[in-house]
């Protein structure tokens, strides 16, 4: 079986397109591609949730293999498909499948669109998506220089004036339990995520299971 | 606290309608509770004291929203970037004697990576919902988030749980070694949900009327694209138009009311695949969406319930005026924020309006402050 074959496979086995009936024929009204910020800011050539319905009720592989590329990732996952479909398609539920399946399935996901380490840091070492110093005004120039003066004083604004305990470190968005963050890295493993992102970030991962004796 | 529907304003309804969907959910609901009774899963009720209002208008769902016990499940990026806005929402709580808990063991719900679809697998995450779950679950206090993503990705978390038994047999396992139980909430609330349940009482309580005050409102897709039969309103969701209108202001519509605005889960700069580049859609999306406010409200501010979407629309105003010279300048609220100014809230140590780029200054006067 080639690699998108594969991928449709998945696909179509994926719980949230087999169990919950997110593709049923399509009428072809457009309407969620007139709400779809991907379509309208991208273009409807390079990505379009019906036409995404559609490979997928006509298992099209090749067409799925082609978005992997790029087009998938024009999704802004805002759900504005699901609720405008008279038929009760569900192309945001099958964007998720297709990236997941791309990714742990079939090993085919582009460079640009892989988990960064930064991020992937943040969940597993202190158990939050995101950190008050993650937009740094260097990788954030578009956002201004009232952004680069927030920046440079945000622990005397989180610490002096708004004084609120729980959410006073910086490199983490609420304070976090180690024991908390233990478990979040259990999970990882006991699920394969952890041995699937070694990978992308053999050296990362292999401390992690080092420090928490987690078997290679 | 006795039961009592609450039915939301009059509002247009939209024009699209899936009664497919519809159907769906109701037959999700029984089987929500058949499989309960089954044993498949222990089922987590909201205890009293709760209000239950009505969701869809004249579908006759409804959804409960627990009025005291309520366990923060706090968001990643409002507690990074707004955390006065974390504050006013702790503020509003202590003005009416509401308790809560803020738990150190609660972790990300994982929604950033998992709508990016590369981080973690279905498995991984449903486990991660399904441990917070049970740490709330645990502490005697009911769930409560703070974050829309979290509301979207639980609510269809838990319907794929409760349609697949492969996956549901699969996270009771990861659960048995986590020492930990299968818990599914019966309903998944939001906090700006009981700040708009309590809108009438802080209107009484305020010290500053929004009298005057003309607001847009931003109603986050993860909160009523993904789940309208669980959301107040359905889809035409009044719980941020509400909260203005009950404290003295208008909120107005505007033709792009119902677009994304394009945080797709780029702020950070993910997603540079081809021509494709999530910073990009943040600002194309966010900016036309403040233009459209601009030219049609001329608003005194927007609000949210959502912390990705006000960080896009707070970041992407200086770039619009920077490239194209239009100056929109529109401040960014969330419903705590509005909340805890109407009664009297510090505007910068309690509400933190000094971490926003986009000034109140304009705002700030025409509350009276």
């Amino acid at each position: 079986m080639g690699e998108a074959e594969e991928l449709l496979e998945a696909v179509l086995n994926d719980p949230r397109v087999r169990d919950m009936d997110t593709v049923r024929g399509c009428q072809e009204c457009g309407s969620c591609v007139t709400v779809c910020p991907g379509a309208r800011f991208f273009g409807s050539d390079k990505f379009s949730p019906r036409l995404i319905i559609e490979m997928v009720s006509n298992r099209d592989a090749d067409g799925l293999r082609e978005l992997i590329d790029e087009g998938i990732w024009c999704c802004a996952q805002c759900g504005s498909c699901r609720v405008v479909c008279p038929r009760g398609n569900d192309p945001f539920a099958v964007v998720l499948a297709i990236r997941e399946a791309g990714e742990f399935k079939v090993h085919i996901t582009p460079e640009g669109a892989v988990l960064p380490l930064f991020h992937l840091q943040a969940m597993l070492d202190v158990g939050t998506c995101a950190r008050p110093v993650t937009p740094d005004p260097k990788t954030h120039p578009d956002w201004g220089p009232k952004w680069a003066e927030i920046y440079s004083n945000m622990e005397k604004i989180r610490t002096q004036t708004i004084s609120c305990p729980e959410l006073m470190k910086l490199d983490r968005a609420w304070d976090t339990t180690p024991e908390a963050i233990k478990e979040m890295r259990k999970i990882w493993e006991i699920t394969g995520a952890l041995d699937h992102h070694m990978q992308h970030y053999p050296d990362y991962i292999r401390q992690i299971k080092a420090k928490e004796g987690f078997k290679e | 606290m006795s039961r009592q529907i609450v039915v939301p304003r009059e509002a247009p309804d939209v024009p699209f309608k899936s009664t497919k969907k519809f159907e769906e959910y109701k037959r999700f609901r029984d089987e929500l509770y058949e499989l309960a009774e089954k044993g498949e899963y222990k089922l987590w009720r909201v205890p009293e004291p709760y209000i239950e209002f009505e969701t869809v208008r004249g579908s006759g769902l409804t959804k409960k929203i627990p009025m005291d016990c309520l366990y923060m499940h706090k968001s990643c990026w409002l507690s990074s970037l707004f955390t006065g806005a974390v504050k006013s929402i702790f503020y509003v709580l202590d003005t009416f004697g509401i308790k809560y808990f803020n738990d150190q063991n609660q972790i990300t719900c994982t929604g950033w990576a998992y709508h990016g679809g590369t981080a973690c697998p279905l498995e991984t995450s449903v486990t991660i919902a399904a441990r917070n779950w049970h740490q709330a679950y645990v502490s005697n206090n009911y769930l409560c988030l703070h974050c829309i993503t979290s509301h979207g990705m639980y609510y269809d978390e838990r319907e794929v749980l409760v349609h697949s038994k492969e996956l549901r047999d699969k996270v009771r396992r990861n659960m048995d070694k986590l020492g930990r139980e299968l818990i599914i909430p019966e309903y998944i609330p939001h906090i700006h949900e009981v700040i708009y349940a309590l809108r009438d009482k802080i209107a009484e309580r305020a010290k500053h009327s929004y009298k005057g005050v003309v607001a847009v409102e931003h109603n986050a897709c993860h909160y009523w694209k993904l789940a309208p039969f669980e959301v107040i309103g359905g889809t035409t969701p009044v719980t941020l138009s509400g909260l203005v209108e009950a404290l003295g202001g208008q909120c107005k519509r505007y033709k792009e009311w119902f677009s994304c605005c394009g945080m797709g889960f780029g702020h950070i700069g993910w997603y540079n695949v081809g021509a494709v580049s999530h910073r990009y859609l943040n600002r194309a999306a966010g900016i036309t969406k403040m233009i459209s406010a601009k030219e049609e409200v001329d608003p005194d501010f927007i609000i949210f319930n959502d912390p990705g979407c006000g960080i896009v629309i707070d970041r992407c105003q200086w770039y619009s005026d920077y490239v194209m010279g239009i100056k929109t300048d529109i401040p960014v609220l969330w419903y705590s924020q509005v909340a805890a100014l109407a009664l009297g809230a510090d505007p910068y140590k309690d509400v933190g309006l000094d971490l926003h780029i986009i000034s109140h200054d304009r705002l700030l006067k025409k509350l009276g402050y």
